[in-house]
């Protein structure tokens, strides 16, 4: 094939001007230049195509922007650095209180066993009680109730607890803020340093708070948890609250509720009774069985289902490796977990198309119908095609019709030429 | 109701805009007025969540239409653009409204794209039919003079080629634009850019002289 002079001059000038080298002609030429052989107009085409087109790639706008506004919500940024303030302030304090157990351990614990060993020590352990009208120098382990076994002593069964004061039962906890030790103070915020700590505030409320979680005791009948888990179990009609951010949740009678702080959100779960969770001037009573969680935990929670996208990656990319019945599992999960996602709208078509190339040309007349049943899309063409191919290995009595509606519906398309020879 | 307004790829007018009219849609109200816009992405910097996404609405469509140009299916494009998305709040600071918004964004989308197709590129999916670009009415006679969809020749090639040629001649970017885009000196861009050119050249070559390849899906 000889090229024609214009077009090899079409080339040469449509190259320069792409790669800004000397040579380029009049824009005018470039554009309006009708080429004389076959490869200069596909090629101009195809420049052209690249200009002019813009391929029909699906993109769902609205949860591209929903899911922009959640990573960039800024609230949410100044959380990530309050976690890592806290993440880094942690690792400090457990390296503090590593040096206090091995200090401990070379000086021995003395008579005295567990609890609280003086007042200058920093970590409370079980048996210590405190009331806050006393401040740091009135707790002695003289003063408290006999240590009882982790997780075994119900607050109801001392007596001498007061409805004000505070009693560890199991686990330890350490101060943090002022360097006394706050975890029997109302006062400053404190670190469950070993196990599970379990407290009690008077023979009404017992809280057990998990190994790592950070509290603070606001007054006698509040706790704000920094971060961590709590469970809460409110046995008679005394108030008492559990504070988590602008959320607070408060019993007035018998009920049993965690509430899971972590990073940015928390999550609320009632197992007995209905405490009431008040957020910014609004109240809910959560009844048992409930749980109700923030926004940014729903996100997390929602994130933590495999998806659909993933899914599709995951087909695709068996599919290039040519494992075609495995693609096909995959598609048909991600079908099943996801049918109204616009991956599973694409994986059907996909899924078709598997199904033809395996030899199973009913399964993929199936899957190209069910596309088609849900309206026109991107992939209408292609999954209309794809039914044509299925009924003709099926050797169907409709695919002379379905061929006549196919070459009506798209008299131009891609596959056109193909079905109009099988209509020949 | 639907505006058009002219694409004005990488902030300069393309050798073929005069003729092309690369069209993009825009919402209603979109229209440039750097005043509004820079106090608009100032609400965004003061942590304003709803015009954050005012400003995600409005930068959508140039967000879009560079994401599904340069990834290759629609899983890809959709986490390009939500990640550009996200660039685009982060960066609002920096909009000086010294130019359009548009043109703002799409300089910041684009080296987002291109970050996250580099980012994926080890674990790039081929193109499936379903990805394949369709033209639009309009554009239908210019496909149809191809001997195969363009898609399956810009996946002949390797993925900087394709990006580079996409930025060139579909987004119309110059040459130092794309070596800033794709952290790349120039002449190895316009090394890239010959490279595709000649590629495909030989593609369609062959094609036109034994017939386009069998595609495996046919």
């Amino acid at each position: 094939m000889t090229l024609h002079l214009d077009d090899a001059r079409w080339r040469a000038a449509n190259t320069a001007r792409l790669l800004d080298e000397p040579g380029a002609v009049d824009p005018a030429w470039l554009r309006d230049y009708a080429p004389h052989d076959a490869e200069t107009a596909a090629e101009k085409a195809l420049l052209d195509a690249l200009a002019r087109t813009e391929p029909a790639v699906q993109i769902d706008e609205a949860a591209a922007i929903a899911g922009a506004l959640e990573q960039w919500d800024p609230s949410g940024l100044h959380a990530e650095i309050r976690r890592r303030r806290w993440a880094k302030r942690a690792v400090i304090v457990t390296g503090l209180l590593a040096v206090g157990v091995a200090a401990g351990l070379v000086l021995g614990v003395g008579p005295r066993g567990l609890g609280i060993k003086n007042e200058d020590d920093h970590i409370a352990q079980a048996g210590a009680v405190s009331s806050p009208s006393d401040e740091a120098s009135a707790v002695t382990p003289e003063a408290a109730p006999a240590p009882a076994a982790p997780g075994s002593t119900p607050a109801s069964e001392q007596p001498d607890a007061s409805a004000s004061s505070w009693a560890v039962h199991s686990g330890a906890v350490v101060a943090e803020a002022d360097g006394t030790p706050t975890a029997l103070l109302p006062r400053g915020v404190a670190l469950v340093a070993a196990g599970e700590l379990c407290t009690s505030s008077g023979p009404q409320t017992e809280i057990c708070l998990q190994d790592g979680s950070r509290f603070e005791l606001v007054d006698g009948d509040q706790l704000e948890l920094l971060r961590g888990r709590a469970h809460v179990r409110n046995r008679g009609e005394r108030s008492f609250s559990v504070q988590v951010d602008d959320m607070k949740v408060e019993a007035k009678g018998p009920a049993v509720y965690v509430i899971e702080r972590e990073m940015a959100g928390w999550s609320l779960t009632v197992e007995e009774g209905a405490p009431v969770m008040h957020t910014k001037g609004s109240h809910t009573t959560v009844q048992a069985g409930q749980t109700l969680m923030d926004k940014a935990t729903r996100g997390r929670a929602r994130r933590s289902v495999p998806d659909p996208r993933e899914r599709l990656a995951a087909a695709r990319s068996r599919r290039a490796a040519g494992d075609r019945k495995g693609a096909a599992k995959l598609y048909e999960a991600l079908i099943a977990a996801s049918p109204r996602s616009s991956a599973a709208r694409v994986a059907t078509v996909s899924l078709g198309q598997l199904y033809l190339e395996l030899g199973r040309p009913k399964k993929a007349r199936a899957a190209f119908e069910r596309y088609l049943a849900r309206g026109a899309g991107t992939l209408s063409e292609d999954a209309a095609f794809g039914r044509l191919r299925a009924l003709r290995a099926l050797g169907a009595s409709s695919f002379q019709a379905a061929v006549a509606k196919f070459l009506a519906r798209y008299p131009d398309g891609a596959y056109t030429s193909r079905v109009r020879r099988w209509a020949e | 109701m639907v505006f058009f307004i002219h694409f004005e790829p990488c902030g300069a007018t393309p050798w073929w805009a005069f003729s092309m009219g690369t069209t993009l849609r825009a919402r209603p109200g979109s229209t440039s007025d750097p005043k509004r816009d820079l106090a608009l992405t100032r609400r965004v910097v003061d942590g304003d969540r709803s015009a954050a996404q005012r400003l995600a609405s409005r930068l959508m469509p140039t967000v879009r239409a560079v994401a599904v140009r340069l990834t290759r299916n629609s899983a890809d494009a959709q986490d390009a653009a939500q990640e550009a998305l996200v660039e685009l709040l982060r960066s609002a600071s920096n909009y000086r409204g010294d130019g359009s918004l548009e043109g703002w964004a799409q300089r910041i989308a684009m080296r987002s794209v291109a970050r996250w197709m580099r980012r994926h590129a080890k674990g790039a999916v081929p193109t499936e039919v379903g990805d394949e670009v369709r033209a639009d009415s309009a554009s239908t006679f210019v496909i149809d003079r191809l001997p195969r969809p363009l898609e399956t020749y810009l996946g002949e090639l390797a993925e900087p080629q394709r990006t580079a040629l996409i930025l060139r001649c579909s987004l119309g970017c110059t040459l130092p634009e794309i070596a800033e885009i794709t952290d790349s000196p120039v002449p190895t861009v316009k090394s890239r850019v010959g490279r595709a050119l000649a590629i495909i050249r030989g593609s369609i070559r062959r094609d036109v002289r034994f017939g386009p390849r069998k595609q495996a899906q046919a």
